[in-house]
């Protein structure tokens, strides 16, 4: 369980966040919208640790995030976190596969099973025919979709999804969607951005992001 | 580091000169000293030479009372004139048959002269002295040559294709060669020299101390050498450190890729370290493959010996390990440091 209290974020003048207080459950499926610049990518990472408020807390199970020290950080990200960036984020020279296998690596998986699984999970998003093609290689759509399925190499108990559909056809995100609602399904909380309001379905609870204030629907 | 072959190619190969020059350099020169040395045996470093520097010399008989006193095992005159024939002017040296076995001269047909009496109009000669109908004739006397000897004979004192070696017959002679009956028998020596000439009437060289020199002449060329070669292995290495360090900022991408992916600092700095320690360790290979490559090819070239050390090999394959391993720390460590958030900004 998260909460988050109070958060801010300035990027110099500009602030993007404004006293963001919100909770967030375990099982929770929460759809963020917002106007393009209103800070749902912000919002995003500073929930995944990945960069720090300038104010405010970000307490997962009790504990701010924000103290922990550097090998804390890194076993929190290996253990109960799943992220997938706004744009795929993948490392040009590895396979398809072995991008997708690196999470479990990282976590101790031995390299042989970590590689049938990440096999397995390309299989779950689509790509079983592209496992050993290079990023350069995929389209838009194959890169965003091997890196949702790098996110669930640990079975996070969090998984954040900036726009995972962003760059898919009506068809291709509406079958990650099914995929993450599966995934939200093993009672993993997920938390997703999107422009399309068709989405908004999916989730069970709505955030709207404006002016820096996160209201809930 | 499939992401940039070519930098890691041309680092490598900046490596792999560098090795190269610095292996060849170190077998090159301990082929030429074991040449060395083993020539230098040939020529019989362990003969000694006695220079008296008394205008009239020291009666030849004196040779004998050495001999007779055990300390000597081998000693002969050696007295020097020229020979004007023709357009040629050969060197006659007057020895004795103990002067042949000392300097290890050959022959490539005939016999050696004896110390025998009938044995004093015989001469060897050198391969390039010509003579009519075998005969010589120096000063007075006509000489027979009883041999003639191989081509390229030299000892420390030159070549003997253009020497004529006759028995001497000087009775004052000023130089002497002579080997010890052991090692360290100079003492004696000059104990039984003391009788005949003062101490600054005479004086003892060793063909050793000359070899020696040689030799210390040839170390001292070896460490300039590796020295310059090190300098080499140096530059290329600071080579490798920008290359460590200008990649490690390149991919900065990358380290936040791999940091959300759950990487921590430790993994970070252990795949930039086995990196560069690895461009090293195959410019190594490459440099090593290649020194044995000169090494054969000049040794060859040089009729020189193959000298070619593994445990050398090891060292410098270590030291560039750990030389390599050593750029990357503050590459590794930098590139390491940033947050998720600095390298990627989407
Ligand atoms: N590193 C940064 N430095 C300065 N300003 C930034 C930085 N990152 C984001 N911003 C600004 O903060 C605001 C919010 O950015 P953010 O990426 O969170 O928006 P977003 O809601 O995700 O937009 P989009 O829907 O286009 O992805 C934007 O105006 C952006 O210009
Ligand atoms: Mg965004």
């Amino acid at each position: 369980m998260m909460r988050i209290v109070n958060a801010g974020k300035k990027y110099g003048e500009l602030e993007v966040l404004h006293g963001v207080s919100v909770r967030i459950d375990d099982g929770d499926f929460i759809i963020v919208r917002g106007k393009s610049g209103s800070g749902k990518s912000t919002l995003l990472k500073i929930i995944g640790g990945v960069l720090p408020p300038d104010e405010g807390k970000i307490l997962w199970n009790g504990v701010d995030i924000c103290r922990y020290k550097e090998s804390e950080m890194v076993k929190w990200r290996r253990s109960s976190l799943g992220f997938v960036f706004q744009s795929p984020e993948l490392i040009p020279y590895l396979s398809a596969k072995e991008n997708a296998a690196l999470p479990m690596i990282y976590n101790g998986c031995p390299r042989r099973s970590a590689l049938i699984r990440a096999g397995k999970l390309l299989k779950m998003v689509g790509l079983s025919e592209r496992m050993n093609h290079y990023p350069a290689e995929l389209s838009g759509g194959e890169a965003q979709r091997c890196a949702i399925a790098r996110s669930l190499g640990n079975m996070p108990s969090m998984l954040l999804c900036d726009e995972p559909s962003g760059a898919l056809d009506p068809l291709g995100a509406k079958s990650v969607m099914k995929l993450l609602k599966m995934v939200n399904q093993y009672r993993k909380t997920v938390i997703v951005v999107t422009h399309d309001p068709a989405w908004e379905a999916f989730g069970n609870r709505v955030w709207d992001l404006s002016e820096g204030r996160l209201t809930e629907r | 580091m499939k992401h940039h072959k070519r930098v890691v190619f041309l680092t490598s190969f900046g490596i792999s000169v560098a090795i190269a020059c610095m292996l060849s350099v170190r077998f090159l020169s301990d082929g030429v000293k074991s040449s060395l040395n083993s020539e230098m045996e040939k020529m019989g470093s362990s003969v000694s030479v006695l220079q008296v520097k008394r205008p009239d010399g020291i009666p030849a008989d004196f040779a004998d009372i050495l001999l007779n006193s055990g300390t000597v095992s081998f000693i002969s005159p050696r007295t020097v004139e020229f020979l004007e024939s023709g357009d040629e002017t050969y060197t006659v040296y007057g020895v004795n048959s103990s002067f042949f076995e000392m300097c290890g001269l050959k022959l490539s047909s005939g016999s050696f002269f004896s110390d025998r009496a009938d044995d004093h109009e015989l001469c060897v000669i050198g391969s390039k002295v010509k003579t009519s109908r075998n005969i010589i004739l120096i000063g007075k006397t006509y000489y027979r040559v009883s041999g003639v000897l191989e081509e390229e004979n030299y000892d420390l004192n030159g070549s003997y294709d253009n020497a004529v070696l006759i028995p001497n017959r000087y009775p004052h002679p000023s130089e002497f060669l002579f080997t010890c009956a052991y090692s360290e028998d100079d003492e004696l020596i000059r104990n039984i020299l003391h009788e005949y000439l003062t101490d600054s009437e005479y004086e003892i060289r060793k063909n050793a101390e000359f070899s020696e020199s040689v030799n210390t002449v040839a170390r001292l060329m070896t460490k300039v050498l590796s020295f310059i070669s090190g300098i080499s292995l140096f530059v290329s290495l600071s080579g490798l450190v920008s290359v460590t360090y200008i990649t490690g900022i390149n991919r900065k991408r990358e380290w936040g890729i791999r940091k959300s992916c759950g990487a921590g600092r430790k993994e970070i700095i252990c795949q930039l370290l086995i990196e560069s320690g690895m461009i090293s360790i195959i410019g190594f290979l490459f440099g090593a493959a290649n020194s044995l490559l000169i090494t054969a090819v000049f040794s060859y070239l040089l009729e020189m010996e193959f000298v070619f050390q593994a445990g050398v090999l090891l060292k410098t394959g270590l030291l560039s390990a750990i030389m390599g391993m050593t750029a990357g720390i503050v590459p590794a460590w930098n590139a390491s440091g940033k947050s998720i958030a600095d390298c990627i900004d989407t």
